[in-house]
This record gives C-alpha cells, structure tokens and sequence, in this order.
C-alpha cells in the first residue's frame, strides 16, 4: 500500500456504504504485507472486502479529488476490489472509494465525475497474478 | 410522484436551495442543469444502483481475490 496511506484499525461509516446503510463498523486487517487491506463488518464478519489504496492505483486521484474539494486534505482513500469476467480479471471500484480520516471515520464517496470506473481493471495486480 | 411539465428553460425549484433547469432536448435525452448548495448530493439512480450492485459483487469476491493475494 502507497507509504503515504495509512489507515487506522477501525473504520466507522456513519452512513454506511452504499445501499448498505447497516455497515457502520469496519475493522481493518493489512495483508499480503500491508499491500491490501481487507475490510471485515465488525457487526457480520462473514462479510467484508479487499481494499487497496486509491493512489496505488490510480496516482493523483486523491489530490484532483482535494483540489474540488471531494476529499479533506487529512484523508485518505481506498477502493474497493473485485473480480469480474471469464477469465477473471480484478477490478477497482474507482467510482466509489472510501475516504478515511486519521481518526477512522469514513465515508463511501460517490463520485460523477468522469473517469472514475466502477470497475477499472486493476493491471498492476492483475499482471502480479498472471491476469 | 409529482410530474410536471416544463419547457426548455424553465425551472423547478425544490425545497430552498435547488433549482432543476432543462436546459436542452437532444433527441430523447434531456439535458438538466441543477443549482444546489455543495453539501447536497447530486448523483444519477443508475450510478447509485452500479455502486450498490459493485459493493455486493466486492463483498462476493473477496474470498476469491484474497486468495490470489495471498496465494492461499
């Protein structure tokens, strides 16, 4: 995960995520060497996602997203991942990353403007795994 | 639901900070255009159901990814 990412351990959604308004509570686990994070519902952990940092896959997004005022400057973003098509390829959810402040509080942005792909393929992963 | 009917430069005005002006026609599209304090959220349903569609599709593959993440 980009060094200038750091996300706290508990992540708390007072609107939930979108069309999920009962995910309010996310604890956050580093894996695969704190490249990714997985995000597990405190309240369901059966229920969760992987997550990487935004600017490790899309570098600047987090600063054009400050400059119109979408993100606080002491916020963070992440995306959520998830695999799609035959044969898999996974993908990044560029439209609606979370935006975490360094005291856990977050927020499911939902962003119009364009270029940002509900399902971007994430190639530097999926090159990683052979995708 | 309230239907309206408008011509190509009028407005609607809702509660007291939101003005929807059609704009133009471009064949079977229209084309609004929406003033709206910042703290209100404009978004299209579509984009909203694709959000709530992907967080699902997310939740479902994260099993899946994890294990290509680490290797399980």
């Amino acid at each position: 995960m980009s060094s200038d990412t750091t996300v706290p351990p508990v992540l708390s959604l007072a609107d939930g995520m979108v069309g999920m308004p009962d995910t309010r509570t996310l604890e956050v686990e580093p894996i695969a060497g704190g490249e990714f994070v997985e995000l597990i519902d405190r309240d369901e952990p059966a229920l969760g996602w992987l997550a990487a940092a935004a600017e490790d896959v899309r570098p600047g997004m987090t600063a054009a997203l400050r400059a119109v005022g979408r993100v606080g400057a002491d916020e963070v973003l992440l995306v959520l991942l998830a695999s799609h098509g035959d044969p898999a390829v996974v993908t990044a959810n560029l439209a609606g990353p979370l935006a975490v402040a360094p005291d856990g509080a977050a927020r499911q942005l939902v962003l119009e403007e364009p270029g940002y792909d509900v399902r971007a393929r994430l190639t530097s992963l999926a090159s990683a795994l052979g995708g | 639901m309230l239907v309206l009917t408008r011509r190509t430069g009028q407005s609607i005005r809702i509660g007291d900070g939101v003005e929807l002006t059609v704009v133009r026609l471009e064949g079977d599209r229209v084309v609004l255009g929406i003033d709206a304090p910042r703290d209100v959220r404009v978004v299209r349903t579509e984009l909203l159901r694709d959000l709530e569609a992907e967080n699902r599709a997310s939740m479902e593959a994260r099993e899946r990814i994890r294990a290509l993440i680490v290797g399980d």
